[in-house]
C-alpha cells in the first residue's frame, strides 16, 4: 500500500501532445479514477505509472520513492487490462499462479520436468497453490480453477484477471477500463464487486474509464482529464455539484447538464434569452457567460413573462420519472428536464412551457474559456424564481 | 394471390408447397451444375488416379503393354528386397528428419529476430524470402556451381583457408547432406514468413501482463507467451515442411541422379525412375502407394496433435 | 515498453546476426550474378573476386539466349501459367460458390471430397494421368502441361472460405434483381474476392512456373519446354567451361518472379500467409 505521486508528466507521440503536464498526488489506500473521453490521455498516464510507457518528462513516485528507472515488474504494481490478457494456454489456476511462480521460483525450478525434482521447489509449489486457492475463493471462482480462459464467460475472465493481480499483494492496483467489454447489467454488478474489493483490501486503486457512471459510483476521488490536461481532481459529489470547468460539468452526469447562453447585466444578474436570472458571477458587466442547470433541477410550469419558455419536443417515460426534451428558440442545444411523472400527465408534444428552477442551482461558466466563475445569488436561494 | 406465409392458419396451401418444392429442385440443379465441372475433374484427375494407382500396384502392368496380370502383393514383396527402395526410404526419412527441424528452427529464429527490429524489417524479410521465389531448378544449378571443386565459391573459400576442396555432390558421404543444405536454404524463408504472421498475431498485452507479473527476461517471454501461442503455426509449418521435403525431386534429378551409388536416392526419384525411365508402371504404382501412406500418416499425426492442443 | 532487448547494442547485434545469416541466403545469388558477368578465362582463373576481372556480360547473356531458345521457354512458362490459372478460376469459383452459399443435398459430401483431395500430392497421380494423356494422344503438347492442373482443390477451398465471409444480403439483392446464380458468381462474388484471388494466383503461378517434374515427364519437344526444364537442358547440353552463360541463363530464368516479388513484396507475403493460414 502506498501513495502514488505523479510529477509534471509529459508525453507526446509524434506531434501529438498526449499528456501536457500532469501533477497528481494519489493518497495511500484511496480509489482514484482517471476519467475522460477517448483520447484524453488517461490510459497513457496509467501505462506510464505502470512503466509500460516511458514519459518524456516528469517523474513517478510510489511510496515516496521515484520509480522511473525501475522495470514494471520491479514497481510492485498489479494491472488488470481491458482485454484481461489471460494466458490462453494456461488454466485459471495456472494463470493466477504466474506472478507467484515468476517471483518465488528460480528459472530452473520453473522448468517442466527438471523443476519438479528438488524438494524445496515442491514446498514452494504447495504454498503457491494455497495462495491461488485462497484468492480464487475470495473471488468466487474456485470452481473454475481447471478451466481454460476460452471456456469462461466475460465476467469470469475478468475475475481471473483480478485474481492474478490480487495474488501478488501489490502496493497499487491499476485497472484499465476493465468493465468496458462486459454487457450493461454485468457492468453494474461488477461495479459493486470492485468497490467491495477495494474496501476489503484497502490497497490504493487507480482506475481508468471513460464511463462517468463508473467514476461516480466507485471512487474516493475523481480526476477528470481532457485533451491531455488534468481539469479537476475532487470527490464525486464535488465534481458533480461544483465542477471547475464547463467540460467537466458536461462530461459528468447523465443526462447531460443543460447549457444556456447569457450576458452579465448591470443589475447584478445575467440576462438569458430575454429573462433575468438572479445570479451574479464575479466578472465584469457585459461578459458572455454560459449557465448550467442540471436536468433534475428543472421543473416544468406554465409559460409566462419572466420565465424561460421552451417547446416540448419529446417525452421519455422512465417509470417514476419523465425526461422532457425541450427546445428553446434561441438556444442551439436541446434542454432536458427530469421530473416526476405525475407532474406531467397533461404535457403534450408541442406545448409551450416555462422552465422553473432556483438561482442557487445555476452554475456559471465563462463564455470563452469555460472556466467556472464563482457567483452568488441575488435572489433568496430557496425561492423558486422564474416560476 | 397465393400467400407466401406458410405458417398461417393450418399450414401451407398446396400451391405454396408445390412452388417451394419446385424452387428447391431448381436450386439443387443449379448447385450441381456449378460444381459439376470441378467434381468431374476431381474424379478424373485426382480421386480416380489414386484408385487406379492402388489397383495398378497389384498388377504387373508396364506402359505400352497391351494387357496385364493381377499379381497380388508381388510388387510389395519386391520392394522389401529392393536395395534401392530401402535406400530411398532411408534417405528420404533422413532428409525429412534433418531439413524439417533445421528449417523450422532457423525460420523461427529469423522471424523472431526480424520481428523485434525497430527498422529494416521489410528489407530482411525480402532477403530471407528470396530463395523461396527463385526457381529451385535454376538455383540448384547455381548451388552446383558453387560447390564445384575447381571454380565454385565454396572451394575457393576453402582454398583461401588452406583446406582441400571436395566434389561435394559426387561423393557418397556428402551428396545427400548437400541436398539437405539446399533444401534448408529454400524452406527457411517460407517458414519464416509463416512464423512472422503468427508472431504479429500474438496480442501485445500478453507480454505486458507477463512483464508486470515478473517475467521480464527474454527466455520467460519466449517460453510463457511466444512458444505456446505459436503452437498452431508451428504445427502447421512442421507438417507443411515435412510434406514438401518428402517430395524432394528437382535437385536430385538434376544434380546427382540419386547417386553416387544411390547415396542420394529418394522416394520420388525412384518413383520417377521406375515409372518414367523404365516404364515399370505397376511397380512405380506400388511405390506411389507407399508414398501416399507416408503422406497420410503425417497428416493424421497433425490432426491428432491439433485435437489435443488447440487452445483457442 | 523498451527495456533490455531493444537497447541500441541489442539492435546492432541483431542486425549483425541477420547479416551473417544473409550471407548464407544470398551467396548463391551473388555467385550466380557475378559469374554471369565473367569471361571464361576469368572463371578458370579461380579466386573469390565478385567483380569480374574480365567482363563478358554481353557475351554470356547473348550466348545463353542463342544457345537455347530461352525466350521461348519463358514464353511457354507464361502461356502455361496463365492458362492454368485462368482455367483453375473458371472451374473453382462456381464450385466454391455452390459450397459456400447454396444449400443442396450432397454439399457436405462434396466438401469432404475436396478436403480429401487436398491431401493428395501431385506426384501420386502422375502415373495414371500420364497414361491417360498418352492414350488421348496429347503427350508433348501445351494441353498436356495445362490440363492436369486445371482442377485446383486448394483454390476451391480457399475461395470457399473467403466466400463464406461475404454477406448473404449482397447475394439476395442480386437475386432479387434477377441475376442467375451463374451470373452471381462472376458479377458479385468474384469482384469482392480480389484479395483471395490474388493470393490464389500468386500461389498457382509460383507453383507452376517452377514445376520441373511434370514437364520433364510429358515433354520431349524442346520448343515446349518451360523455364525449369529449359535451364536443366542447358546445363546437360553444354558440357565444359561454359559456366558464364549457364549462370546468365539461370539469372534470366529466376528474374521474372524475383523482380515481381521485389516490386509487390507485401502482396506476395500476404498471399503466402493467407494460403498458409488455411
Amino acid at each position: 500500500m502506498a501513495a502514488v505521486g505523479i510529477h509534471a508528466i509529459q508525453k507526446s507521440f509524434g506531434s501529438v501532445d498526449v499528456l501536457k503536464s500532469i501533477d497528481l498526488a494519489i493518497e495511500d489506500g484511496e480509489f482514484m479514477t482517471l476519467v475522460g473521453p477517448s483520447g484524453c490521455g488517461k490510459s497513457t498516464l496509467l501505462r506510464i505509472i505502470a512503466g509500460l510507457e516511458t514519459q518524456d518528462a516528469g517523474s513517478i513516485s510510489i511510496g515516496g520513492t521515484a520509480v522511473d528507472k525501475r522495470r514494471p515488474s520491479a514497481r510492485d504494481l498489479a494491472m488488470v487490462f481491458q482485454s484481461y490478457a489471460l494466458y490462453p494456454h494456461l488454466t485459471v489456476a495456472q494463470n493466477i499462479a504466474v506472478p507467484l511462480r515468476m517471483r518465488n521460483l528460480t528459472m530452473t525450478e520453473r522448468l517442466p520436468l527438471i523443476g519438479r525434482l528438488s524438494p524445496k521447489a515442491a514446498g514452494k509449489r504447495t504454498e503457491i497453490d494455497r495462495q491461488v486457492r485462497r484468492v480464487a475463493e475470495q473471488l468466487d471462482i474456485a470452481h473454475l480453477l481447471d478451466r481454460k480462459p476460452k471456456q469462461l464467460s466475460g465476467g469470469q475472465r475478468q475475475r481471473v484477471a483480478v485474481g492474478r493481480a490480487m495474488v501478488r499483494d501489490p502496493n497499487v492496483f491499476l485497472m484499465d477500463e476493465p468493465l468496458s467489454n462486459l454487457d450493461a447489467k454485468l457492468r453494474v454488478h461488477m461495479r459493486t464487486e470492485i468497490a467491495d474489493l477495494h474496501r476489503s483490501l484497502g490497497t490504493t486503486f487507480i482506475y481508468v474509464t471513460h464511463d462517468q457512471a463508473e467514476a461516480m459510483t466507485m471512487s474516493s476521488r475523481i480526476a477528470v482529464m481532457m485533451e491531455g490536461d488534468l481539469i479537476q481532481v475532487a470527490p464525486p459529489a464535488q465534481v458533480y455539484d461544483d465542477p471547475a470547468d464547463i467540460r467537466v460539468a458536461e462530461f459528468i452526469g447523465s443526462p447531460k447538464i443543460n447549457i444556456l447562453t447569457g450576458t452579465v447585466t448591470e443589475h447584478g444578474a445575467v440576462g438569458c434569452n430575454g429573462v433575468e436570472i438572479g445570479v451574479q458571477p464575479e466578472c465584469p458587466v457585459g461578459t458572455a457567460v454560459k449557465l448550467g442547470v442540471r436536468p433534475e433541477k428543472l421543473e416544468i410550469g406554465a409559460a409566462g413573462p419572466g420565465r424561460l419558455t421552451a417547446e416540448i419536443r419529446h417525452l421519455e417515460n422512465l417509470g417514476p420519472d419523465m425526461l422532457v426534451h425541450l427546445r428553446m428558440r434561441d438556444e442551439t442545444d436541446p434542454i432536458v428536464a427530469r421530473c416526476p411523472a405525475e407532474r406531467l400527465r397533461e404535457a403534450r408534444i408541442g406545448d409551450q412551457v416555462g422552465l422553473v428552477f432556483s438561482a442557487g442551482d445555476v452554475l456559471v461558466f465563462d463564455g470563452k474559456t469555460g472556466r467556472r466563475l464563482p457567483s452568488h445569488c441575488t435572489a433568496p436561494v430557496q425561492e423558486k424564481l422564474h416560476a | 394471390m397465393p400467400s407466401t406465409d406458410t405458417m398461417a392458419f393450418g399450414g401451407p396451401s398446396p400451391a405454396v408447397f408445390v412452388h417451394a418444392k419446385r424452387r428447391s429442385l431448381a436450386a439443387h440443379l443449379t448447385a450441381y451444375a456449378l460444381s459439376a465441372p470441378a467434381l468431374f475433374l476431381m474424379a478424373l484427375l485426382l480421386i480416380g488416379p489414386v484408385l487406379v494407382v492402388l489397383m495398378m500396384s497389384f498388377t504387373d502392368y508396364s506402359l505400352g503393354n497391351a494387357s496385364f496380370e493381377w499379381v497380388g502383393l508381388a510388387n510389395y514383396a519386391e520392394m522389401l528386397e529392393d536395395d534401392v527402395f530401402v535406400k530411398a526410404i532411408g534417405n528420404t526419412l533422413l532428409y525429412v528428419g534433418i531439413v524439417v527441424p533445421a528449417s523450422v528452427f532457423l525460420g523461427l529464429g529469423a522471424a523472431m529476430l526480424i520481428e523485434s527490429l525497430t527498422f529494416g524489417r521489410a528489407f530482411w524479410r525480402a532477403v530471407y524470402f528470396l530463395p523461396v521465389m527463385a526457381t529451385l531448378m535454376a538455383m540448384a544449378i547455381v548451388w552446383e556451381f558453387m560447390l564445384n571443386a575447381r571454380f565454385g565459391m565454396i572451394s575457393q573459400l576453402l582454398a583461401l583457408l588452406g583446406l582441400p576442396a571436395k566434389n561435394w555432390l559426387q561423393e557418397t558421404s556428402t551428396a545427400l547432406p548437400m541436398l539437405m543444405v539446399i533444401g534448408i536454404w529454400q524452406a527457411l524463408g517460407f517458414n519464416m514468413v509463416l512464423f512472422m504472421a503468427g508472431l504479429t498475431s500474438i496480442p501485445r498485452d500478453l507480454y505486458e501482463a507477463l512483464e508486470l507479473d515478473g517475467g521480464s527476461s527474454s527466455w520467460s517471454r519466449f517460453w510463457t507467451v511466444t512458444w505456446p501461442l505459436l503452437s498452431p503455426v508451428t504445427l502447421f509449418v512442421v507438417v507443411i515442411t515435412a510434406i514438401r521435403s518428402f517430395q524432394v525431386f528437382d535437385p536430385v534429378h538434376v544434380l546427382t541422379k540419386g547417386g553416387p551409388n544411390n547415396a542420394s536416392m529418394v522416394l520420388i526419384y525412384q518413383l520417377y525412375q521406375e515409372g518414367f525411365d523404365f516404364f515399370r508402371s505397376a511397380y512405380a504404382a506400388g511405390l506411389t502407394v507407399v508414398f501416399l501412406i507416408f503422406i497420410f500418416a503425417i497428416t493424421w499425426v497433425k490432426s491428432r496433435v491439433m485435437e489435443k492442443n488447440v487452445h483457442y | 515498453m523498451r527495456y533490455g532487448t531493444s537497447s541500441r547494442l541489442g539492435g546492432i547485434i541483431k542486425q549483425i546476426v541477420l547479416a551473417i545469416g544473409a550471407v548464407f541466403i544470398l551467396a548463391p545469388f551473388v555467385q550466380m550474378i557475378s559469374t554471369s558477368l565473367k569471361s571464361s578465362q576469368d572463371i578458370a582463373q579461380g579466386g573469390l573476386n565478385l567483380i569480374p576481372r574480365e567482363w563478358a556480360a554481353f557475351e554470356n547473356y547473348s550466348e545463353a539466349l542463342s544457345a537455347t531458345p530461352l525466350l521461348q521457354y519463358m514464353l511457354n512458362g507464361v502461356i502455361v501459367t496463365v492458362c492454368i490459372f485462368t482455367l483453375q478460376v473458371v472451374i473453382a469459383l462456381p464450385c466454391a460458390y455452390a459450397l459456400a452459399k447454396l444449400r443442396w443435398r450432397g454439399r457436405g459430401t462434396v466438401f469432404a471430397l475436396v478436403l480429401l483431395c487436398l491431401l493428395i500430392p501431385p506426384h501420386a497421380v502422375a502415373i495414371p494421368v500420364y497414361i491417360l494423356l498418352f492414350k488421348m494422344g496429347i503427350l508433348d503438347t501445351y494441353a498436356s502441361l495445362i490440363l492436369p492442373f486445371i482442377i485446383s482443390v486448394f483454390g476451391i477451398f480457399l475461395m470457399r472460405q473467403f466466400f463464406m465471409t461475404v454477406p448473404d444480403d449482397l447475394i439476395d439483392a442480386a437475386r432479387m434483381d434477377g441475376m442467375s446464380e451463374f451470373a452471381i458468381v462472376w458479377r458479385v462474388m468474384a469482384p469482392t474476392a480480389v484479395p483471395a484471388l490474388v493470393a490464389f494466383g500468386i500461389f498457382s503461378v509460383i507453383a507452376h512456373w517452377n514445376d520441373y517434374f511434370w514437364p520433364l515427364i510429358v515433354l520431349s519437344s524442346e520448343e515446349l519446354y518451360t523455364p525449369p526444364l529449359g535451364i536443366a537442358t542447358f546445363r546437360t547440353a553444354e558440357v565444359g567451361y561454359v559456366f558464364g552463360p549457364l549462370m546468365a541463363a539461370a539469372t534470366m530464368v529466376i528474374a521474372p518472379l524475383v523482380i515481381a516479388f521485389l516490386f509487390a513484396q507485401r502482396r506476395f507475403i500476404e498471399g503466402i500467409t493467407l494460403t498458409g493460414m488455411k
